[in-house]
């Protein structure tokens, strides 16, 4: 028996938003779900996507090192922190940022004005550094270590300086160093 | 036309409806799902290994989290009272058992001596037994706001904070004594009386009060710097030496000796004190120290039993 031909235009139809339906789930399972365990990961948006690097947001983690960074145990992201201090935001004279990560009462008792920070800085530390990082030892929420600073390609005397860190997020952090 | 189509869908649904309900069933699942996993997203924070309430000596029992909070709010108000000077709303903070023992006078002395400075604290569960939960906190200079500017190495003051509970209320006290009870346990005969009346009870030791009256026209060595291990305090499995070897208990004739003997025992070894042991007694006519043992003229063992 031959089937009418409006049956076959509506079993087409049907077949179709069947057709979709499986496509929607096929996403829903495949696409959105995953992503969602990704997003547990990626609390924050505050990274630069691995094509948008530039010497203007070279004081932001890249995406690799951001979810590297949610991977790591505390030292080293405390380590990542120091070296984000240093190498980037006054390496890079991002002397503002290196300014605003400054504790507080840190600013207020060694630096109570940007423009002498960024004279001791000037002073203080090569633009091409090496660091090595001392034991770290944890207070409560604070981490105290030991960082020597030595520049690329030069016989002068390392720094060592002590550093005084707070954790408050991921790379939101609260710095001080023995002045 | 409209007849035609309404036919066949009527035509397909009886067909095919169990497969589109199915399909439907399904497609509603995964959405309901979806919802779920949503709802069970937490956000990540970084790990940490700083657990405040959390006993580093024994897990065997923890501060209730209901707690937490309050100790919290107890040690900031506490300690900024300690930074502002605010001596007698510190005082009034701590304890009945811990003002009965200190005045306020002492307090003041001993809260200038330490914050001379402004201080920050670090807390630390450390032990807990039967409702008593020990935080030990660091008072420290405020790192960081100096960043260890000027100093080798970090610099600061331990305290024991104990946290009494009593049903829903907590009680503070500071200064090491955890515990303090009057204690009536005695033994005595014609020659001597020795009397157990107090004991306080530290993290690492437990000193009891001891009254010890001569009642004869002799002397009575109870201890003497040579034989110091002849007082004990018996914890059943192990005992415990007076801690201090140079502690002379001699008591003269028709006279009374008040003393504190001190005996190492942690706060939560799991053992109880069962007694005191006074192993040499010895009553002598004359004591000049250089005396033996057999030129006594009596001698006992007396245990004292908690």
């Amino acid at each position: 028996m031959k089937r009418p031909k409006n049956e076959n235009k509506i079993l087409i139809i049907i077949s179709i938003c069947l057709i979709l339906l499986i496509i929607i789930l096929t996403c829903l399972f495949q696409i959105i779900i995953p992503n969602m365990k990704k997003d547990e990961t990626y609390v924050s948006e505050d990274f630069v996507k691995n094509d948008d690097l530039s010497l203007d947001n070279i004081h932001m983690p890249s995406e690799g090192e951001w979810i590297k960074l949610q991977l790591s145990g505390e030292e080293s992201r405390i380590h990542y922190y120091i070296a984000t201090f240093i190498d980037r935001y006054i390496g890079y004279s991002k002397y503002e940022l290196a300014y605003d990560a400054l504790s507080e009462g840190f600013k207020k008792n060694y630096f109570d004005t940007y423009e002498k920070f960024v004279s001791y800085v000037e002073q203080k530390y090569p633009k091409s550094t090496i660091l090595s990082y001392g034991d770290i030892q944890r207070e409560g929420e604070l981490y105290i270590l030991e960082v020597t600073i030595e520049e690329v390609f030069s016989n002068e005397e390392p720094i060592k300086q002590t550093f005084v860190v707070k954790e408050n997020d991921f790379n939101d952090f609260e710095i001080a160093f023995s002045v | 036309m409209l007849l035609n189509i309404r036919l066949s869908i009527r035509r397909f649904w009886q067909k095919h409806k169990y497969k589109v309900v199915i399909a439907l069933i399904v497609w509603l699942i995964a959405i309901l799902l979806n919802q779920m996993l949503k709802q069970l997203r937490t956000p990540v924070t970084p790990s940490k290994s700083y657990f405040p309430h959390e006993s580093i000596m024994d897990t065997k029992e923890e501060v209730p989290e209901k707690f937490t909070q309050p100790i919290e709010e107890w040690m900031d108000t506490f300690f900024t009272s300690c930074n502002n000077k605010n001596y007698e709303e510190a005082y009034n903070m701590l304890s009945d058992e811990y003002k009965n023992s200190n005045t306020i006078e002492y307090f003041q002395k001993y809260i200038d001596s330490i914050f001379d400075t402004d201080k920050t604290y670090i807390i630390q569960n450390y032990s807990n037994k039967e409702n008593i939960y020990l935080y030990k906190v660091k008072i420290m200079d405020d790192i960081l706001s100096t960043g260890l500017t000027g100093k080798d190495e970090l610099e600061y003051v331990e305290e024991i904070v104990t946290i009494k509970r009593d049903g829903n209320d907590l009680t503070f006290s500071i200064g090491n004594n955890i515990t303090e009870e009057a204690v009536d346990k005695a033994y005595e005969n014609e020659h001597l009386k020795i009397a157990v009346t107090n004991k306080e009870v530290r993290y690492d030791s437990e000193i009891y009060t001891v009254e010890i009256s001569n009642r004869t026209d002799y002397v009575i060595v109870v201890n003497n710097f040579a034989n110091s291990e002849s007082v004990v305090l018996d914890l059943g499995d192990v005992q415990r030496n007076l801690a201090g070897t140079d502690i002379d208990m001699i008591i003269e004739p028709e006279s009374k000796l008040r003393i504190k003997l001190k005996f190492s025992k942690f706060f939560d070894d799991g053992r109880d004190a069962k007694a005191i042991k006074f192993e040499n007694v010895r009553i002598f006519e004359e004591y000049l120290g250089d005396e033996s043992d057999d030129e006594a003229l009596r001698k006992y063992s007396i245990k004292i039993d908690l």
